[in-house]
């Protein structure tokens, strides 16, 4: 009997235990993150996502912007007592595809993230989710739109050909190996997301102000469209939307000199630091600004590394200003003050007293500003013959330093190329280590001719930039840049 | 019959009468080891025909009434019985004479049962508690060591707790942790190795070091198909340890070890003096910019601070002291109806690095209890902690072992004047003394796992077995850089990282035998289980802190980072095994299981994993009693299918996770995309075995032959950049291994010198079946998976030698103008190779050194491995030695390329003594230059080595204190020993040690990347029970 009972209550005890095993046990979704079922469900997951994106571009651009835009150009020499193989190999002109710099990868990531926003917005405003948010909606978009396009013209000046991805990688069963598109069918995309981006329409402004220089504006899309135009060289397009521009009230030149000023800054230096122009580079966010990259410390420590490439702050960084750059500047031009020490450092970006390295390594890395636009414009005019009217754009930015201006005399007689000379000369001079002078010489055609004498850079085919090994290996559709094959 | 029943009567009466004639009378008697004398403790003394008997005490003695007459049964677990009719004898010494042929007797463990050794069908090798290492530095992956045809354990460093790569025939799974399956008293515990702490430093650590060796009494190791009892997790094979329990202990026993041991460096790698390095150093800043160098710590070699001669290594590593101490107690009831097992033990382990300190406790409980006839239980707990100290190893800047080298000799690690560390030296390079005292590193563990079970007999041969068992693990890992040893433009940081790691499993198994018929042996297994995984992961990391006193989180100005993770996954299987046997003649077994898994999508869960053996006892046949001289022969064979499920918990269905905030808006970004078709790596094998014994089993022999299949490798591949992602969970390609295993046991000489040895032998050919597109995929820079390639083989340029003259680069000579076109490096446009620079082979002839002139450089497959244990015993003294091995397998020393590339300002290897210098210079190392601009450093055979080793790995001499010698102290058995571990490495290998492991990835093996070295140890030991 006792042990038939036995028998009975193991056998309920099995038949519990065995059906306690039902499938569910095996359906976990994620806590601490989301999956990609349970995204996408309210348009702030979106908007969560956009500043995923801004993110992302905050690791592709800092310092990578200073290494593509100044590291192959003549603004900077490198540092004798910080040798870095990827810096020498910029400045030297011997690029070879196994340089951490010639990964687009960050890039890319920023685009996928942007084709994420751009599938999955539409497809939540279709179910409704944004019925009486779309403003929201046409902001994100215009953001992303604008984002996109800002990667896709950023990268397309340094490699040329890009593989271009407007869909998101959705499973990884989806097909790898993108081949290049002609750099037209680049040109196409980009034109069509900056449209898209305008058409949204992407806000003028936002309701802080750092939100307005560090978040994609229509402002920030109009002078991607001149930047673009410029590097296309389509003058008339170009003159058109710089108008756009410089109408829009937000923008105003930031004050550098004044002549009723009593401050000698050859006495104390450090004073420097209280114009709006040096703060503009030091604080962020200026009247002037029309994108930056928002940096900020007291954000998960996010740096912008420009200490590691500038700044003699008692540390050793890749880069000093050329003697080529700073003999170009006039005593009387307080811009060599914000730009330099007395040691070739490069100071731009940093306060010339009070600076704590620890901390302050997140200056905001400013892509496009007025005054770029402005000399940008006076390049489109002189290319349209209005000389006067570009040397008067120079002459704005020149006064706003204090540098002598051009008289009429000065430049009369000068040829079309000369005149770019003078405007190209004032780019340096104005935008100098903001990651500009790379990109001046190639869209100008002058790069062989200022790099010849410095690196031997004689052949157009290495303007571009080779593509990643690592990247080629697991690519087998990319096809290397012709100088480094 | 009624005639019958009067007789038995009768008979019974008469009998009676008989007995009650004589006077019952104590017999008293000793019983001794026939060969060595020594006292068998435990031994029963069972009077034939009655329930009386007895057991010797702790002086082998015992005493027991009995009739004149009567016939006593003396037996004992490893020896021979003896019946002895004992007449009217009072006293009687007994000689008991081993039983070599006990040992296929022995019973093991293949998992959810046991089975005796002469029955297995499958492929299991095994180690006792004698082959466990006991000094200081001892786990259960060192005691494994070259014991197990098949088995390859590479440890990843030599510190202490150290993780390491263990393979099973060779590597049948390429993701993260391709490690076997570990299960403690039958439930599965978690192995995963874990790192030290959010920086990558080279280093793991193995949870497997939370056991204490001297706890364990045997390690099973499930090599083939038969594993997939264990289905999803088996792939890898199945290491099964069973701890020491109390069962038979017929009183208590206290035992205590102590150990002792001494450890040092085993060698040193050869690093550039400070005139060397001087004139290094300049011929390289001379080559690359055509002036001398004018950095005053290289020119001026009277400078108070340059000044020095160092070796680095000197100044970093001691002479340690390392010690462990372990005690337990073990006891069962009289009827067995309860026994238990306790132990505790303590390690305090100084690594050879200055200012490092592991410290250790364990404990453990073991009890058995019998609350009915039918109901038993058994409750297991087990508990660890450790602390320690340690430093940042790996190729870092904050490396300790790495700056350890590349330090230049000429600094002084102390202001000549102030007597003051010097935390950072020129050019900001910490100074390695001051990060050993500065920075701290430290990781805090505490361990408990534990099961409980009750078994019921539900009827005769049926019983249901239930367990429920924990894991449960906390290790807390922090991290301080203090400004000090930070270049300008950093600040101090702090990080502190948590990971709460916790299982739950519950087991039910049904288990019937019976026979039929006499004949027929039937055993069914039915099995249900459930497990339950939860990781929960905090990191912070904060910046900014104003001194090195409060190093902890809540001494930083700013939280820069903070991130919480948390990670589920369960597994629920259902498993049968059926086995059957005819006269123990013909044995068969088929095992099933199911196995669903929270990992794969809604189509993918479940997985099947069946596997079929049999076996056949030829020595048992009747015209197989004439072959005397074979006393046992089986034949072996199984096929068997299991599964691999090591791939992120959430992967298939992609993640979207915080990163951080811009401009103060929480920001969410992808970063795993998903993959719906995500299924079972599986794993199909198929085993042939002989067991063979000689002459009466003095002689045994082991082979088997195994063939392995792995297809739809799990793994998380590497995409191009464009998809935005670096790597996508996907199943990837097949794999197959395929290999010889021997082991030969032999009792060479059987006398008062007794000499026993064992050699092991294993040969593993691994090659690579296909890929997507059968492309070849490159996991790193160093390794790749090629089609019909063994997996992971070095890929890199071969170098030919060292242009003696710029004359020599000459890839083509017009015949007629006499033009010389030389090599080019990277491309058409490249620059020229000149004298002093490498010579690459220019695979496809183009005159062009690029990525196609890459080939396969090297393998970091073995050819063979094996081991070679000795155990020489005389009277008192017992010698065993272990010699492992490794052959055939190739090292990238990637630490020595790293030094010698120089793009950073630091000492270089004695190598740089034999470079480049002029014109007409033959040799094999180019010329320096800073930077290395023409890419002399580049991924070659120049830095793929012979890692080809044999290891003295223990030699140990122990002697038993005499018992007269103990007199009267209550001490049982005493034995002494002195040891020495990792006595000396035969090879070629230039870095500290060829066996370098430094990544699990089967496919990113054999890269040297500066782990911890090892040491040796001279280890003095006590060990005494009570």
């Amino acid at each position: 009997m006792k042990q038939q009972n036995h028998k009975i209550y193991g056998l309920i005890l099995i038949a519990l235990v065995f059906s306690f095993g039902c499938k569910r046990a095996l359906d976990i979704d994620p806590t601490t993150s989301y999956s990609g079922s349970n995204f996408w469900t309210e348009p702030p997951q979106a908007t969560a996502a956009l500043y995923g994106a801004y993110t992302v571009l905050q690791g592709a651009m800092g310092p990578g912007s200073v290494l593509y835009g100044e590291g192959r150009a003549d603004n900077v020499v490198l540092n004798p007592l910080a040798l870095s193989s990827q810096t020498l190999n910029l400045l030297t002109n011997n690029l070879n595809s196994s340089l951490p710099v010639t990964s687009w990868n960050n890039f890319y990531r920023v685009i996928n993230q942007c084709n994420l926003i751009l599938k999955n917005t539409l497809e939540m405003k279709n179910k409704g989710l944004y019925s009486s948010k779309m403003a929201d909606y046409n902001s994100v978009r215009g953001q992303a739109f604008a984002m996109r396009a800002f990667c896709y013209f950023y990268m397309t000046r340094i490699w040329g050909k890009l593989p271009l991805v407007t869909e998101p990688f959705l499973d990884a069963n989806q097909p790898v190996s993108i081949p290049r598109a002609d750099t037209a069918a680049v040109y196409t995309q980009i034109q069509a997301d900056l449209d898209s981006a305008s058409l949204a329409p992407i806000p003028a402004s936002y309701a802080t102000a750092p939100a307005t220089r560090a978040q994609f504006t229509m402002g920030a899309v109009n002078a991607m469209y001149m930047d673009f135009y410029m590097w296309r060289h389509q003058y008339t397009k170009a003159l058109d939307i710089s108008q756009k521009i410089m109408s829009n009230s937000l923008y105003s030149l930031a004050s550098l000199y004044n002549a009723s000023s009593t401050v000698d800054y050859n006495v104390n230096p450090e004073l420097i630091d209280n114009t709006a122009y040096a703060q503009m580079f030091t604080k962020g966010f200026s009247t002037e600004s029309i994108f930056e990259v928002d940096y900020n410390f007291a954000e998960r420590a996010t740096r912008s590394f420009l200490i590691t490439v500038y700044g003699d702050l008692g540390f050793q960084p890749f880069f000093k200003a050329s003697g080529y750059l700073s003999s170009k500047f006039t005593s009387t031009d307080l811009r060599s003050k914000i730009n330099f020490d007395t040691n070739s450092g490069i100071m731009k970006f940093f306060e010339k007293s009070g600076f704590v390295r620890g901390t302050q390594d997140d200056k905001n890395i400013i892509v496009y500003r007025l005054a770029d636009i402005l000399l940008l414009r006076a390049e489109a005019l002189n290319k349209t013959g209005d000389v006067p009217g570009a040397m008067a754009l120079v002459n704005q930015i020149r006064k706003r330093a204090g540098a002598a201006v051009y008289t009429d005399a000065s430049f009369a007689g000068l040829n079309t190329d000369q005149i770019e000379d003078i405007i190209l000369d004032e780019r340096a001079r104005e935008l100098c280590f903001e990651g500009k002078r790379w990109f001046d010489l190639v869209r100008t055609g002058k790069a062989s001719k200022v790099m010849q004498p410095i690196n031997g850079l004689t052949k157009p085919e290495n303007y571009l930039w080779p593509i990643s090994l690592t990247e080629i290996r697991l690519n087998p559709s990319l096809d290397q840049n012709s100088y480094y094959q | 019959m009624k005639k019958i029943y009067l007789m038995t009567m009768l008979l019974a009466f008469s009998m009676l009468s008989a007995f009650s004639q004589v006077n019952p009378f104590t017999l008293t008697g000793k019983v001794t080891d026939g060969k060595t004398n020594e006292i068998l403790i435990g031994v029963s003394v069972h009077v034939q025909g009655t329930d009386k008997g007895a057991t010797t005490d702790k002086n082998g003695n015992f005493s027991v009434k009995l009739n004149p007459g009567a016939v006593i049964v003396v037996s004992y677990i490893g020896y021979q019985n003896q019946q002895i009719n004992i007449g009217d004898r009072k006293t009687l010494n007994i000689k008991l004479m081993p039983d070599p042929r006990q040992l296929s007797e022995v019973v093991i463990n293949v998992g959810y049962g046991t089975q005796k050794v002469k029955e297995v069908t499958g492929a299991v090798g095994s180690i006792t508690e004698k082959q466990m290492d006991h000094h200081a530095l001892g786990d259960v992956n060192t005691s494994l060591q070259g014991k197990i045809a098949g088995l390859q354990i590479t440890s990843n460093s030599g510190e202490p707790g150290a993780g390491a790569t263990v393979r099973i025939r060779g590597a049948s799974s390429i993701n993260g942790s391709s490690q076997p399956l570990y299960i403690v008293d039958g439930v599965p515990i978690n192995s995963d190795t874990y790192n030290g702490g959010l920086v990558d430093d080279a280093s793991t650590f193995s949870p497997l070091s939370d056991l204490n060796p001297q706890d364990i009494a045997s390690i099973e190791v499930l090599k083939d198909g038969t594993a997939s009892i264990y289905g999803s997790r088996a792939s890898n094979g199945v290491i099964i340890i069973t701890t020491k329990s109390g069962k038979n202990a017929k009183k208590p026993e206290i035992q205590f070890s102590a150990n002792g041991s001494v450890a040092a460096l085993t060698r040193k790698i050869g690093m550039l003096n400070a005139p060397q390095f001087r004139s290094a150093y300049m011929d390289a800043v001379y080559n690359f910019t055509g002036a001398q160098t004018t950095k005053v710590s290289v020119i001026d070699s009277l400078h108070p601070y340059y000044s020095r001669n160092n070796n680095w290594q000197d100044l970093m590593y001691r002479t340690a002291f390392q010690y462990k101490a372990d005690v337990s107690i073990k006891g069962a009831a009289k009827d067995n109806n309860i026994n238990y097992f306790v132990s505790a033990g303590y390690k305090d382990i100084d690594p050879v690095i200055i200012n490092t300190r592991f410290k250790q406790t364990y404990a453990t409980a073991k009890l058995y209890y019998n609350i009915s006839k039918a109901i038993s239980g058994n409750t297991n707990f087990n508990i660890s902690t450790n602390n320690y100290n340690r430093i940042l190893t790996g190729l870092s800047n904050q490396s300790a072992i790495y700056q350890a080298l590349s330090t230049m000799p000429v600094y002084a690690p102390y202001d000549p004047i102030s007597g003051q560390i010097i935390p950072l030296l020129e050019g900001s390079k910490p100074n390695p003394i001051a990060i050993s005292q500065l920075a701290a590193n430290k990781i805090a563990r505490w361990r408990m796992f534990g099961n409980q079970d009750f078994r019921v007999k539900l009827a005769k041969g049926l019983d249901f077995k239930t367990t429920l068992g924990l894991d449960y693990s906390n290790t807390e890992e922090t991290n301080f850089t203090p400004q000090a040893l930070l270049p300008q433009g950093q600040i101090s940081s702090s990080y502190l990282t948590t990971g709460k790691n916790y299982s739950f499993i519950n087991e039910n198994t049904l288990n019937y035998n019976t026979t039929l018929n006499r004949n027929h042996h039937l055993t069914f297994l039915l099995g249900q289980s459930y497990q339950k995984f939860t990781d929960n992961n905090v990191n912070v990391v904060g910046k900014g802190l104003i001194d090195a006193k409060i190093t902890t989180i809540n001494g930083t100005s700013v939280v820069s980072l903070y991130n919480q993770n948390i990670e589920e996954y369960s597994l629920l299987s259902y498993f049968g095994r059926a086995n059957y046997d005819y006269k123990g003649k013909y044995l068969f077994s088929a095992v099933m299981r199911a196995d669903g898994s929270s990992r794969f999508g809604p189509q993918n869960k479940f997985g099947y994993f069946p596997s079929f053996s049999a076996g056949w006892r030829m020595s048992e046949e009747d015209w197989f009693k004439p072959l005397r001289f074979i006393s046992d022969a089986k034949l072996r064979g199984s096929f068997g299918v299991t599964g691999n499920q090591s791939i992120g918990n959430y992967a298939w269905q992609g993640a979207l996770s915080s990163a951080g905030t811009y401009l103060g808006n929480v920001a969410i970004v992808s970063n795993g995309v998903s993959n719906t078709s995500l299924r079972w790596e599986t794993t199909k094998q198929v085993n042939i075995g002989l067991d063979l014994a000689f002459l009466e089993d003095r002689i045994r022999f082991t082979a088997d032959a195994y063939l392995k299949k792995t297809s739809g490798l799990l793994f998380d591949v590497a995409v191009p950049g464009t998809t935005g992602y670096t790597t996508v969970p996907a199943n990837f390609g097949n794999l197959e291994n395929k290999g010889l295993e021997f082991t030969l046991s032999t009792l060479n000489i059987d006398r008062e010198l007794k000499w026993n040895s064992t050699f092991t032998l294993s040969l593993n050919r691994n090659k690579v079946l296909s890929l997507p597109g059968n492309q070849d995929y490159r996991p790193n820079i160093y390794n790749m998976a090629r089609v019909g390639e063994a997996a992971g083989v070095f890929y890199g340029l071969k170098a030919l030698g060292v242009y003696a003259n710029d004359a020599d680069n000459v890839y083509q000579r017009d015949a007629a103008t006499g033009v010389v076109t030389p090599y080019r490096q990277g491309s058409a446009n490249g620059a020229v190779y000149k004298a002093g620079d490498v010579i690459w082979q220019d695979v496809n002839g183009d005159g062009i050194i690029n990525d196609a002139d890459l080939q396969v450089i090297g393998n970091p497959n073995p050819d063979f491995t094996g081991g070679f244990q000795n155990e020489f015993s005389y009277k008192n003294f017992t010698l065993s030695t272990l010699i492992t091995y490794s052959f055939g397998n190739d090292v990238f020393n990637e630490v020595k390329r790293n030094l010698d590339a120089s793009p950073y300002d630091q000492n270089l290897t004695t190598d740089q003594l034999r470079r480049w210098r002029k014109p007409g210079d033959i040799t094999d190392v180019p010329r320096l230059v800073k930077t290395d601009p023409m890419l002399n450093y580049a991924i070659s055979s120049r830095f793929v080595e012979d890692g080809s080793f044999i290891r003295i790995q223990n030699l140990a001499l122990n002697y038993r204190i005499p018992a007269k010698a103990l007199g009267r102290l209550k001490v049982s058995n005493a034995v002494v020993g002195f040891s020495v571990v990792n006595l000396f490495t035969f090879g070629s290998y230039t870095g500290y040690d060829p066996e370098v492991s430094s990544s699990t990835n089967a496919l990113a093996v054999g890269v040297d990347r500066g782990s911890f070295p090892r040491t040796r140890t001279y280890n003095l030991s006590l060990n005494f029970s009570l």
